[in-house]
């Protein structure tokens, strides 16, 4: 990038550091033992999964079809790509390359901002199709209606815990590209540095359970 | 601190190893081929088999991004083996969940 610099600026170092290496030791593993943790909350909800399907695969299956398959399939894309522009974003934070840096973020945001509408048009037209589990479900359309409520139950809970972290997301990554921008005009985004990675990390955790949410979801047979 | 010291740090916190955009670049075309692969096999006659081809690849997908974009691949040892407890844990709760499901007659 033409606007970096030859000598990358040191972050600015808490002053409960020794150095910058030990600042970002330490957010790296804050961050990964938060992620643990969201690995096992995410990771009732697939145990709930496995265990349902293995015992009702034909429901699974047939109430799997009713979902929109398409645009799964473009979200899945959507979020790859997203991620691809935060490690970018990483990659500019860690090279005080400012202009890159706003504008990868701004797309990941945008890519976020996509995949959450296509997600909400989607959850309307699931609400039309009368998937919703409830008094609005239509069992009539179903061999075993309890069963394929199931499924609904479990694709209403996965998919939903996953679009408030993508939620979570817009703000964290909005934020973060207010303030890479403002730093770009007036110096130096060498303070971004650990923010910027460990908001990479969290984004990149949102788009690995929707790599298994996706063929779990929506292509069941 | 010295200039020399202060150097010395920045060059250790640059992590050389780190990877590049064009690494990354590479790694998207392989996400996006092997998410046509998993909605291709979708279409295939293979029954069963199918789930275990479509979690195949989604772990590795899963890898992919782990280990490139989120640098766990270039981690130290310790971070490295915070990201496999996530999925140690994970194994358990499914582990011994399925011990109970898979044995009751």
């Amino acid at each position: 990038m033409s606007d970096t610099s030859t000598a990358t600026p040191s972050p600015p170092v808490a002053h409960h550091f020794e150095d910058a290496q030990q600042q970002h030791h330490a957010a790296g593993l804050g961050m990964w033992t938060f992620l643990v943790t969201e690995v096992l909350f995410f990771g009732g909800l697939f145990t709930a999964y496995i265990v349902y399907r293995m015992l009702h695969p034909e429901a699974f299956a047939e109430a799997s079809h009713h979902l929109y398959r398409t645009i799964g399939l473009i979200n899945t894309a959507v979020l790859l790509v997203s991620s691809f522009f935060v490690a970018l974003a990483v990659h500019a934070a860690a090279h005080n390359a400012k202009r890159m840096l706003v504008w990868t973020l701004s797309a990941t945001v945008l890519l976020a901002v996509v995949f959450l509408g296509l997600k909400t048009l989607e959850y309307v037209l699931d609400i039309h199709d009368r998937i919703l589990p409830g008094p609005l479900f239509n069992g009539e359309m179903f061999t075993q209606p309890g069963h394929a409520e199931l499924f609904f139950v479990l694709y209403w809970f996965m998919t939903g815990l996953h679009a408030l972290h993508v939620s979570v997301g817009i703000a964290v990554l909005g934020t973060l590209t207010v303030r890479a921008w403002w730093a770009w005009r007036t110096g130096t985004t060498a303070h971004l540095r650990n923010v910027t990675e460990m908001t990479g990390l969290y984004w990149h955790f949102v788009d690995i359970v929707w790599i298994f949410l996706y063929p779990l979801l929506y292509l069941v047979r | 601190m010295s200039e020399r010291d202060t150097s010395h740090h920045a060059q250790q916190h640059e992590r050389p190893k780190s990877p590049s955009p064009a690494a990354y670049a590479w790694v998207l075309a392989v996400l996006m081929a092997l998410l046509a692969l998993t909605a291709g096999a979708h279409y295939l006659p293979i029954g069963p088999l199918g789930l275990i081809v479509a979690m195949l690849i989604a772990v590795t997908k899963a890898a992919l991004v782990a280990a490139v974009f989120m640098h766990l691949r270039y981690e130290s040892g310790v971070i490295r083996l915070f990201g496999l407890a996530g999925v140690f844990w994970l194994a358990i709760l499914v582990c011994l969940t399925l011990a109970d499901y898979l044995t009751r007659f």
